[in-house]
């Protein structure tokens, strides 16, 4: 058998099989991109919670300003914002901690038992320390 | 020749399709799986978890760290220990809270007294937790401060028994220990990566599956504004606690006051800070230590910091930050107007 022969077929054949690997590399690539193109801060959602369990879900990007009423707090979503805008508890806290618009942000009215929470998007941090 | 080289290339895009199978199924169980918000301690909780864990250990660490406060720590509820213990000036406590308390004396030595789980009377006149925003008359102040001490506090077993009109206040290492609780949760139930946050105490636990390391940010040490001023990379578990100026505060007069009150001189500490984060093996460390070197100040932080292995960022006045050697390479400003340098050095 003459081996320079078979060397050569074995080249064209890696050649051609190379390419294949080549373009599903590039194929899983872009897959594996996708849904970080589709997680921006498009998709952020403010999570309400009362008493510890799950109030409310609402897309923070949504076109209608929403007023949330829950355990004596009034919560409204506007403008990918979400904020405590009236409370009647007695230290104000939750009303003074402001507008909430990044994921990961949190606020709390703490003698109501309600907490505002936003999940989703892409954060730069796994937590903030304060 | 043609089958065999269409055998190849076919073999070749099975092979293709495995590793994509194998990198998308990857990809999906590092996924963040439960993210949970609740209430305790007095804040909120945030619950990250990865993997394979559900909702139930999520809701576990919420609901102990709620336990933890109401029958063990706190000094408002009257189902707590520590509550009665406030009130009958003795008391046989669990072995757990007895603990707590041993640990909290310890600190308290060993930081000069600048961490002093003795200023509840102190602490009630300021009243921060109620946001009351006024200025305690001097003699009240001085009043207090004569039930401070931790010398004062006797311990015989799991029975504690407190000094004349001394009152326990566990509030600044109580997040820290609560992340603690979250770790034991988080390890009973076989979680292999997680962030848990108790009102600002951080958790990063085992390996982040998206990188080599967790981010974290150092909130921005001013009143109004929430967002990072530094980011810190962690490799691994562990716990980061902030103690700031910019928390629980008001403005009289043209004076900041709030609520890192010196144990010695009974008013707000005033060291040039304006926040020290700690990072240890331990959140009730952490969290103790991080009031410790805002009121002992940065220069005579080193001792207390060496002692229980902990590393610190301190970001004074002039929004100079000194991080220490161990975890320097690891700091960077997440915005502008920051002045990096290595504590010590």
């Amino acid at each position: 058998m003459d081996m320079r022969y078979t060397n050569m077929e074995n080249k064209k054949l890696f050649k051609k099989s190379d390419l294949l690997i080549v373009a599903a590399c590039l194929m899983i690539a872009g897959l594996l991109l996708l849904p970080k193109l589709f997680t921006s801060n498009e998709n952020l959602t403010a999570v309400i919670t009362a008493d510890n369990s799950i109030y409310k879900e609402i897309p923070l990007n949504a076109s209608d300003e929403q007023t949330i009423e829950v355990n004596n707090t009034k919560i409204i979503v506007k403008n990918g914002e979400i904020y405590f805008a009236e409370s009647g508890c007695k230290d104000k806290i939750c009303v003074k901690t402001g507008h909430l618009t990044e994921a990961g942000d949190a606020s709390a009215c703490v003698p109501n038992r309600v907490s505002v929470y936003i999940k989703g998007g892409d954060s730069e941090f796994d937590a903030v320390a304060y | 020749m043609r089958k065999k080289r269409l055998i190849i290339s076919l073999c070749a895009a099975a092979a293709a399709l495995l590793v994509f199978a194998a990198v998308l199924f990857d990809a999906l169980s590092n996924k963040k799986n439960v993210e949970k918000t609740g209430i305790a301690m007095g804040s909120v909780v945030t619950v990250k978890l990865y993997g394979k864990s559900g909702e139930d250990c999520a809701d576990e660490i919420t609901d102990s760290i709620e336990n933890e406060e109401n029958s063990r720590i706190s000094r408002y509820k009257d189902t707590s220990e520590v509550f009665l213990l406030n009130k009958n000036g003795k008391a046989e406590l669990s072995s757990h809270t007895a603990d707590i308390i041993k640990r909290a004396v310890k600190i308290s030595e060993d930081s000069f007294g600048a961490f002093d789980p003795t200023v509840g009377r102190l602490s009630s006149l300021w009243n921060f937790d109620e946001n009351v925003m006024t200025v305690p008359a001097d003699e009240d102040i001085k009043s207090a401060l004569e039930g401070t001490g931790s010398e004062k506090v006797k311990i015989n077993g799991n029975t504690v028994t407190l000094g004349k009109n001394q009152e326990i206040d566990l509030g600044a290492l109580g997040k820290g220990l609560a992340c603690d609780i979250a770790a034991e949760i988080l390890e009973k139930n076989n979680v292999k990566s997680a962030v848990v946050s108790v009102g600002g105490s951080v958790l990063t636990y085992g390996k982040n599956p998206s990188s080599d390391f967790w981010t974290i940010g150092i909130r921005t040490p001013e009143p109004d504004d929430t967002s990072a001023a530094l980011k810190l990379k962690i490799h691994g578990t562990a716990f980061i606690s902030t103690s700031g100026n910019y928390e629980k505060c008001f403005i009289k007069d043209n004076v900041l006051y709030h609520h890192i009150l010196s144990p010695e001189t009974g008013y707000p500490a005033d060291s040039s800070l304006k926040s020290v984060t700690v990072v240890s093996d331990s959140g009730l460390v952490s969290d103790a230590l991080s009031t410790a070197c805002f009121v002992l100040g940065k220069e005579n932080s080193s001792e207390v910091l060496k002692k229980y292995n902990a590393e610190a960022v301190f970001i004074d006045n002039e929004n100079n930050v000194y991080i220490t050697d161990g975890i320097f390479a690891n700091v960077e400003a997440a915005k502008n107007g920051y002045a990096l340098y290595e504590y010590g050095k």
